[in-house]
């Protein structure tokens, strides 16, 4: 009986009094950096203008040519300064450093500065930042686009970022923190807020959790979103990722932090609620009416999506009394030719579902397209023809699939799908009871999820009626008149609204 | 966490080990009307239609027809399993048929098995058969072009207009009431089609072998409460008949409280003439006209309708009950007593009103 | 020595309605209207009125105590009683709220069992719904006070089902009003003390109330709103059925539920079941936080290792009671239980309450 017991692995112990260099770590000498950079072939090192001057190295694959040429090659072969400090006098860029820390040297390097020495093996440095940063130009938002209202989404460059937010908030209460992160890739990690308005304690809190990350390689937002979530094991997104400039414009003035992260084209917005997920941002663009018929359309298509196939599973499975009387004729006759029980039937259509998204994701857009022509009419069709499941659950299964989308942050839509699994599962287990249960499950799931602290189903729980003016749906700007009670905003107040004239009499 | 593990896994085993018996549906043999007939000595002979599926794109609907002979009532679906290929099962059961025969000797026992099955509807019409029900069970399952239920869309469709709503509820209402009795569809074969022949009287459980003709229905649903639709064909004179379109009819009743009883009913009924002939409709003295005489028809046939019942000692109307909530202390077997030779006095006022798109 | 909830951990004032309304509206309401008609028949629609009104009365009594210290009913009886009597006295209060908790999830059990599938392994049910609450209770107060005001917002719109009986209502059956004895009315309002048992656990939440006074209000509020559903209830079953047919009628509610005719869903009882689960779920987890809170409180016991040996304890006694009688047995037991601990014992302990702490103050 030693099935249970874990194999114990013997680690040869560590040798002691020496410490095992770590990538990323600083050389110990001079000579030993240079010794580093030197093994990668696009590193330049070479003496300028002439032999026994200046010793000029740079990664030539992270500079930008132009610049070195001519403000810092052509400006040291015209001016001849002799020393360091009168070099760093006559190069004209900014942010030049003169040190000997070969930590800094390293990172600096790594990021695209010129390093300057009067002589070769010297450890005194000047470093002149002059990264070339290669980026895309800005897009189209692709997944959360818009018909009407700006059409600018993120890029990967944060610099590009800040600038598409800032000039959206031009008030100096909009700050930024910067922190790094990650051993190996150095993310640069941006935390923006506005001063006054947002609490301090969400702010502290992104910091602080952002901060403590221990990781090597940051590739992009979603990372951060999945490391400082309040419960990491939950399905549900505690952070709302979103590629609109516009959007973090408008939630940061909410009170929100919005999180950016260099080489991500996504910002983090927090603290989040459910109902946020199931908001666009096109809805504050449309009238208050259409947007709030628009939200309500999400919800229901949401839970008509999770609920659906287990609902036909449990009533075709166990309450057979339960289906409307003109409705069980045409349920018998396209259930009958069907050799599989509704459990395996439901399973089978909702993987061929998984099964096309999947491969359509994959793809290049022309080839999904027609893989989702294929999936969607050829296998359909030919599996209903066949016998293989029933036309009534396909159609189901079919606009399940299609409600699902109607989200518009794509994190949620995924957790819609799959917590459709588990509420499948219970159905075949204990009919309606059991999705009763599974929902009582995922009831206790979202009561307890916080996002940095703050309740996930705001606000529905707690009961806030002040919050719900921009929720489940959206009530005309001029009701719009506090920032939402759940964030805890410094500064509650909105606008003032002016006094509002006396309605006027008919005909008045 | 793998304490967690573990009871994880125990409770998955334990849930799929112990599961819940399926109804899956078309595994299922739907019943959809039950017949049941007096078979002699003792035994009853129970007939049931089901809904038998077939399968392919565009299928319709087969039905078969399942019997058996058993001492009890349920024991009939556990004998015809020996011919199913499925399992019958009674959550759709849209109708219930007793044969009158048996509806004579009653037929609580055959109502109590329905009542207390979780499974059944309370929506479930109940229907007493001139003749055998077997047969009206086997009409059914040759009715085939709609996929409805044949019986149950009759008595739903003919509930509109003469005849009162009668399901198991409302049965079990006026059985279980006290000074109240049950009513039914009377139902009969004529060849290869169901007819509503009127409605069944009953006293408690027992079919008096006494039904109101199917036309009369009208008059009786005026007594049994408010209702609108309708249609009623009032003889003027020799040869002269008048049609009347029920708008609104609503009945009140007044028990007088003093030592000695007496009923007052009184109906208002406001309708619209369909048909009549030689008259001129415009003059309004000759509406007035027709209103009187309509009364007088009405009234007659009304109190013919009232005085039977108390001669056959039924109370469909539920005369008693409307005595108690009206009487304080009321005696509800001092009533049963007296109830035949209380008298009756029927009152109603009839307003003809124009409607129509021509004049 | 004593155990002040933290303030984030609290909820706010008007959470006392939800709270002691969801807790007052459990199982009972789907077949109670047989057992209180059987006194005063139809007219045991007052007695619901008046046996509303007399727990309105012991609710503010029980606010009274409340007010005066701002703790549970732990520190409240070793304050009156002593360390040891109080703590003995404070067992039985466990005790008294287990046996809410089996008397509600047995219930519930046994309506699945009888309506839904009659074959059902109750035992595993009971583990997995064993699960559910752990889930809940694990979250703290603040997750069951959301249980609760969520178990009130699915359930509330089942309300409005009562349209469909209401189509065949024969309003001259509750005609002639006030004809039972007043001895009738009262026996009646008697058997109504199991519907309003579940308040009494004010006295374990009362510290996670903010703002504890303006609560009292509140959870007035919740037992009024308690009394209208009940009234409503019974008044629609009074119409519906003819007095005999209720006394045959197990659980009436539910047949009501059976005639509900919607395009998209007939016979709406199994999702009326079904949806029940949100109104009883919130109950048993409320029952076993306090009792495990309680059991914290008096014995200086990890609340969430006292959480799974209760919710062993209660799962093991609800497997106990296997048969219908039984099931109705614990139901009466509760009943009376409740009925001296409402009318008997909160009052006592409010005299004996105030005089101890007359008799303190003086000699401090």
């Amino acid at each position: 009986m030693n099935f249970f017991k874990k194999k114990k692995k013997r680690i040869p112990p560590l040798p002691k009094n020496k410490a095992i260099p770590h990538v990323g770590d600083p050389a110990e000498d001079f000579e030993e950096l240079f010794k580093k950079f030197k093994a990668s072939k696009d590193f330049l090192s070479f003496q300028y203008p002439s032999e026994g001057a200046f010793t000029v190295s740079y990664f030539k694959t992270i500079v930008s040519p132009n610049q070195v040429h001519k403000e810092i090659l052509l400006v040291l072969a015209e001016q001849q300064p002799s020393t360091l400090i009168e070099a760093k006098k006559v190069i004209p860029i900014e942010n030049m450093k003169i040190s000997t820390d070969l930590k800094v040297i390293q990172n600096a390097a790594m990021r695209g500065a010129v390093i300057i020495q009067l002589e070769k093996g010297n450890g005194n440095c000047l470093l002149v930042p002059c990264v070339s940063s290669e980026k895309r130009q800005i897009s189209v938002p692709e997944t959360e686009f818009s018909v009407v209202g700006p059409k600018e989404a993120f890029v990967e460059s944060l610099e590009t970022n800040v600038n598409l937010i800032r000039k959206r908030l031009p008030v100096p209460e909009l700050q930024l923190k910067e922190i790094k992160v990650g051993k190996i890739s150095q993310t640069r990690t941006a935390i923006l807020y506005i001063d006054g308005i947002a609490n301090h304690e969400n702010v502290n809190r992104v910091c602080q959790r952002i901060s403590e990350l221990d990781y090597d390689t940051i590739a992009d937002s979603s990372y951060i979103a999945q490391m400082i979530a309040d419960n990491q094991n939950s399905a549900f997104p505690q952070f709302i990722d979103t590629e609109r400039p516009d959007r973090a414009a408008s939630v940061l003035s909410e009170g929100k932090v919005v999180i950016l992260v260099d080489g991500s084209p996504h910002a983090l917005i927090g603290p989040a609620s459910i109902g946020e997920f199931f908001s666009a941002f096109e809805d504050y663009l449309l009238n208050w009416h259409i947007a709030s018929g628009f939200r309500l359309i999400r919800l229901f298509a949401v839970l008509f999506s999770v609920m659906s196939t287990s609902m036909y599973v449990a009533v075709i499975t166990y309450h057979y009394q339960s289906i409307p009387e003109d409705l069980l004729p045409t349920l018998i006759a396209s259930r009958g030719a069907v050799p599989f029980p509704p459990i395996l039937e439901a399973l089978i259509l909702e993987g061929t579902i998984e099964l096309l998204r999947e491969a359509g994701a994959r793809l290049p857009t022309k080839v999904g397209q027609t893989i989702g022509i294929v999936g969607g009419i050829v296998i359909g069709t030919a599996a209903v023809q066949a016998g293989f499941v029933s036309n009534v659950l396909l159609m189901l299964v079919a606009l399940a699939a299609l409600a699902s989308f109607t989200t518009p942050i794509y994190q949620i839509s995924n957790t819609i799908r799959l917590i459709r699994f588990p509420f499948l599962i219970a159905a075949q287990l204990y009919g309606l009871l059991g999705v009763a249960i599974c929902a009582a499950f995922f009831l206790s799931h979202l009561l307890k999820l916080t996002s940095l602290g703050r309740p996930y189903l705001e606000p529905l729980y707690p009961l806030r009626l002040q919050d719900m003016k921009d929720s489940f749906i959206r009530l005309p700007f001029s009701r719009q008149k506090k920032r939402p009670v759940n964030l805890r905003p410094e500064e509650a107040i909105r606008f003032e609204p002016k006094q509002e004239p006396k309605p006027r009499d008919i005909d008045e | 966490m793998t304490k967690k593990l573990i009871i994880f896994i125990i409770s998955f085993l334990v849930l799929t080990g112990c599961g819940v018996q399926d109804n899956i549906l078309e595994d299922l043999l739907l019943a959809e009307v039950t017949g049941y007939d007096a078979a002699g000595k003792n035994q009853i002979r129970g007939s049931t239609v089901v809904a038998v599926s077939q399968s392919g794109e565009k299928s319709q609907m087969g039905k078969e027809v399942y019997a058996a002979t058993t001492h009890t009532g349920k024991n009939f679906i556990q004998k015809t399993e020996a011919e199913a290929s499925k399992r019958l099962v009674g959550g759709r059961l849209q109708a219930v048929v007793y044969g009158e025969e048996l509806a004579k000797q009653g037929i609580y026992d055959y109502v109590d098995t329905y009542r207390r099955d979780p499974a059944i509807g309370r929506n479930l019409y109940l229907a007493v058969v001139d003749g055998k029900a077997e047969d009206i069970v086997k009409i059914e399952s040759k009715m085939l072009k709609t996929p409805d239920v044949k019986t149950k869309e009759l008595i739903e469709q003919n509930s509109q207009a003469n005849l009162p709503e009668t399901n198991l509820h409302t049965f079990l209402y006026y059985y279980y009431g006290d000074n109240m009795d049950p009513v039914m569809p009377l139902l009969k074969q004529e060849k290869d089609h169901i007819r509503v022949k009127g409605i069944a009287l009953f006293k408690n459980d027992k079919y008096i072998g006494k039904h109101i003709p199917y036309e009369d229905g009208f008059l009786f649903k005026m007594l049994y409460g408010n209702f609108k639709n309708g249609i009623y064909e009032i003889r003027l004179k020799e040869n002269s008949y008048m049609n009347i379109q029920n708008i609104s009819s609503s009945v009140e009743y007044n028990i007088n409280t003093n030592k000695k009883p007496a009923a007052n009913i009184s109906v208002h009924i406001e309708g619209s003439v369909v048909e009549v002939q030689d008259v001129d409709l415009k003059k309004r003295s000759v509406i007035s006209k027709l209103e009187r005489d309509a009364e007088k028809v009405f009234q007659k046939n009304l109190k013919k309708m009232v005085r039977m019942f108390q001669d056959n000692d039924v109370d469909p109307l539920a005369l008693g009950d409307k005595a108690r909530s009206q009487i304080r202390r009321f005696d509800k077997k001092h009533w049963y007593d007296i109830y035949p030779s209380i008298p009756v006095t029927v009152h109603v006022k009839v307003k003809l009103v124009q409607e129509g798109i021509t004049e | 020595m004593d155990i002040q909830p933290k303030e984030n951990r609290k909820v706010s004032a008007y959470y006392a309605m939800f709270l002691i309304h969801k807790m007052q509206l459990g199982v009972g309401i789907l077949g109670f209207e047989r057992v209180i008609a059987k006194y005063a028949e139809y007219d045991a629609w007052i007695s619901i009125i008046i046996g509303g009104l007399s727990v309105h009365v012991i609710l503010w009594l029980s606010f009274r105590i409340l007010h005066k210290d701002g703790n549970d009913i732990v520190s409240i009886h070793q304050f009156t009683f002593g360390k040891w009597i109080g703590g003995v006295v404070t067992v039985f209060f466990i005790l008294y709220i287990l046996l809410i908790t089996v008397t509600i999830l047995r219930t519930y059990i046994e309506v699945i069992q009888v309506w839904m599938f009659p074959g059902l392994n109750a035992y595993v049910l009971m583990i997995v719904l064993g699960l559910l609450v752990y889930s809940f209770v694990i979250g703290g107060f603040r997750v069951i006070a959301g249980a609760a005001f969520m178990g009130i917002l699915i359930t509330l719109p089942l309300l409005l089902l009562k349209y469909f009986p209401l189509q065949q209502a024969h309003f001259s059956n509750l005609a002639p009003v006030f004809n039972h004895s007043i001895k009738d009315i009262l026996l009646s309002a008697k058997t109504m003390t199991l519907n309003y048992i579940g308040f009494e656990l004010v006295f374990m939440f009362y510290p996670f109330l903010n703002q504890p006074r303006k609560a009292e209000k509140w959870a007035h509020f919740g037992h009024a709103f308690s009394i209208f559903i009940y009234l409503v209830s019974a008044l629609v079953s009074f119409v519906y059925f003819s007095q005999d047919q209720l006394k045959h009628s197990v659980w009436a509610t539910l047949t009501l539920w059976k005639i509900v005719d919607l395009p998209f869903v007939e016979r709406f009882e199994y999702v009326g079941i079904s949806m029940w689960l949100f109104g009883v779920i919130p109950n048993i987890c409320l029952g076993l936080w306090a009792a495990s809170r309680a059991v914290k409180r008096l014995f200086y016991f990890e609340q969430r290792k006292s959480l799974i040996y209760l919710l062993a304890i209660v799962l093991m006694c609800s497997m106990y009671f296997e048969t219908r009688q039984q099931v109705d047995l614990i139901n009466t037991i509760l009943s009376r239980m409740g009925f001296w601990i409402m009318y008997f014992y909160i009052p006592i302990l409010f005299v004996l309450y105030t005089v101890v702490h007359k008799v303190r103050k003086k000699t401090p």
